[in-house]
Order: structure tokens, then C-alpha cells, then sequence
């Protein structure tokens, strides 16, 4: 497959949220705005990438029987590196993300793409799986944010273009961006992709 | 996957080599990581701190008097105590206390003026939740500066005079209480 075929199927038709439904806690936890959406997004697809490919190079050395405690522990010091240096470098997104940040340990999609993917397959293919799906979970974290910051806090991009963002909406539903909200965006954007799919395949 | 060694001691020795290896290599990496963070992270956290003292006291020099007090199940711990000094003379405290909000420790800084009025406060990390209780980083605050610092503040609710944030009591209440928890330290000062 193409770089292009695998992005597509990382995005979209084997998105790994919207279609294998893996990693949703991450996805309903820190969507409350686009740039948490964004900075969870590149944060989690960065570990999935370094940790596919040093998973994918240490594949004939780690046994069989010890996998998962070694995948854990090669994901779990990735995180703990990306968490001190947002720490360091970004610590207005380290505190808006808080406890999401050390949790993309037990992000199911990074654990499941190890096990999946990155132990089967050489280094190489392995990083573009984890890009294409890192990628896959930001669109949808991305979606999320946007959908959950416009109608819940009436703003498009705050703490991206400049600190308020573009105030749009004068009376937000403040429900849209309490976990209630997440469930409701979740659905309405599932229901509305497996809409659009379905008519690509009709056709 | 091939297993040339089948069982037995082989096996289990290069099980426990090969996690070994694995875990001690991540510890070394983190480990050197940890080095080159971990005074850019207090860094990070000491210009927090001294802007919102800077915010809360202005023009005032900041002495840190290395105080902290623990805290029990109704006190908030205080984990830094800050002697505001303009030209020599004491103008006031800035306490930093981390009373228990809605969704964990709130962080803030309190600022007590020497004539015993709060000169505000600020909330420099917190876990509430977004829209309701993390209000409390907001203008809201600021209704504390020039209230008495007698450990006296309650809110609306509790007969006090703080008005809370709409939907987010329990995160007003745990503010107040840090008030008050400062209040009460600095007057314990004299």
C-alpha cells in the first residue's frame, strides 16, 4: 500500500476511534478544546511512533511470553519523556492536559498498534502505521475539540489565536463541554460518519 | 515467534535478561531526561508563582521565608510563605496554599496586606472541571481583594459575603478556605 491508501485508512475507514472504537476514554477526556484536542493528538502520536518503531526493532529480541510487560515498559518511558518535557517546554498545555498526559500509557490504541502491528512488521512500515494512526486519533480529537469548544464555550480556537479564541456563541451550553457533552458529541459525530461512509459504499 | 530454549532454567533466565535489559535501559534514558527537565520545570513553577505575587502585591520585593505547615483533614496545607517588602518595610504576606477543590488540590496564592485585608488571590493549578469550577482562575477571584483577612470569609450560601461561582460551590468554598487558611497564618505571624 501507498503512504496515501495507508493515510486514508488510518483516517478514515480504519480510523482508529471513530471505526475500531479503541481509545475513546482519552478521546471523551480531553476534547473540552481544540488546542487540548491538538495537544493530546501530537503528544499521543508521537509515543505511538517511537514506540512502534523501537518495539517493531526490538521485535525478535523481546520472548514471547514477556511481550506485554516490555511494550508497557517501553510506552510507559516514552510518556514519561513527552510529560517532563511539556513539564519544561510547554507548561501551559502540560496543565491543561494534567492527568491525561501520564494516562497515554494506558491508551489502548498505542498498547493495541504494538501488539497488532509494530511486533509483526519491520521498522520501517511500523513508524508509518504509527504515524497514519496518531494521525487518525488527532482528526478525531480534533472533530471532538472543535464540535465541544464552539458549542460549549462558544469559541473557536482559544489559547491558539490569541488567549480567548473567536468568541461566536454569546450563550454556550456549558453541558457540551462537561462529560456529558462528550458522550453526546461522540454519537452525533459517529452517527454522522457511518451516515457518510455508508453512502460512499452504495455507490 | 521460534523458542530454541523450551522450558526450564534456559528460559527463564532469558526472560529476566531481556526485561532487565529493557527496564534498565528506559530507567537510564529517563533518568538523563530528568536531568536536563527537571530545573526547567521549577523554573517553570517559580515564574508562576512570582507573577502572580507580582499581580497580587505590585511593586513589592518577595523574601521567601523557607515556611511550610502541614495540613490536617479541615487546614489546607501551606507550602510557601512570602514576605512582600517595599523599601524595607513589610507590606504583607503572600501565602501559597493547596486547599482540596471539586476535582483535587487547587494551588493558590493568597495575598494578605500588613493592615489585615486580603490583597487577592490567584489559582495557579487546578483539576475542577472546565466551565464551572476552573471559573475560579477568572475575574471571579478578585471580589476576594479587600475583604478583612480575619479567617472570617464564608460564601453567600454558608451566610458569608463571597458570592460563589454559579454551579461550582464546592470550588468557591475550597478558595475561601484558602483564604482563610492564610489569613489565619499570617495573623498567627503578629
Amino acid at each position: 500500500m501507498s503512504f496515501m491508501q495507508d493515510l486514508k485508512s488510518g483516517v478514515l475507514t480504519d480510523n482508529p476511534v471513530f471505526m475500531q472504537t479503541i481509545g475513546l476514554c482519552p478521546t471523551l477526556a480531553t476534547t473540552t478544546s481544540l488546542s487540548n484536542a491538538i495537544g493530546m493528538g501530537v503528544a499521543a502520536t508521537v509515543v505511538l511512533v517511537a514506540s512502534n518503531i523501537v518495539i517493531s526493532a526490538l521485535r525478535k529480541f523481546i520472548p514471547d511470553k514477556v511481550r506485554i510487560a516490555a511494550f508497557i515498559t517501553i510506552i510507559a518511558a516514552f510518556v514519561t519523556i513527552i510529560d517532563l518535557s511539556l513539564q519544561a517546554f510547554i507548561p501551559s498545555l502540560a496543565a491543561s492536559l494534567g492527568l491525561f498526559l501520564p494516562l497515554i500509557v494506558v491508551n489502548c490504541i498505542i498498547l493495541g498498534r504494538a501488539e497488532a502491528y509494530a511486533s509483526k512488521n519491520k521498522v520501517l512500515p511500523s513508524a508509518i502505521d504509527g504515524i497514519v494512526m496518531g494521525l487518525g486519533f488527532t482528526f478525531a480529537l480534533v472533530l471532538m475539540g472543535f464540535v465541544r469548544e464552539l458549542l460549549g464555550a462558544g469559541t473557536i480556537g482559544a489559547g491558539i489565536i490569541g488567549e480567548k479564541g473567536i468568541q461566536l456563541i454569546s450563550q454556550p451550553a456549558v453541558m457540551m463541554i462537561l462529560p456529558a457533552g462528550g458522550f453526546l458529541a461522540m454519537g452525533f459525530i459517529f452517527a454522522a460518519l457511518q451516515k457518510i461512509m455508508a453512502g460512499k459504499e452504495d455507490k | 515467534m521460534s523458542e530454541k530454549k523450551n522450558g526450564g532454567f534456559g528460559e527463564i533466565a532469558n526472560l529476566i535478561v531481556v526485561l532487565g535489559l529493557i527496564t534498565l535501559i528506559c530507567a537510564l534514558l529517563l533518568g538523563a531526561v530528568n536531568q536536563v527537565t527537571a530545573p526547567k520545570i521549577a523554573e517553570n513553577q517559580k515564574a508562576t508563582r512570582d507573577a502572580a505575587m507580582a499581580e497580587i502585591i505590585p511593586g513589592a520585593e518577595f523574601t521567601d521565608l523557607e515556611t511550610t505547615v502541614a495540613g490536617d483533614k479541615t487546614t489546607p496545607a501551606i507550602t510557601g510563605v512570602y514576605e512582600a517588602t517595599v523599601g524595607g518595610e513589610t507590606v504583607g504576606y503572600c501565602v501559597e496554599v493547596t486547599p482540596s477543590g471539586f476535582g483535587g488540590t487547587l494551588t493558590m496564592i493568597v495575598g494578605i496586606n500588613a493592615d489585615g485585608t486580603v490583597a487577592g488571590a490567584k489559582v495557579n493549578s487546578h483539576g475542577e472541571t472546565p466551565g464551572l469550577g476552573a471559573k475560579s482562575q477568572s475575574d471571579w477571584i478578585n471580589q476576594y481583594a479587600g475583604m478583612p483577612a480575619d479567617g472570617s470569609l464564608a460564601v453567600t450560601k454558608d451566610g458569608g459575603t463571597v458570592t460563589p461561582i454559579t454551579g461550582a460551590t464546592i470550588t468557591s468554598r475550597a478558595v475561601t478556605l484558602g483564604v482563610n487558611t492564610a489569613a489565619n497564618y499570617v495573623a498567627s505571624l503578629g
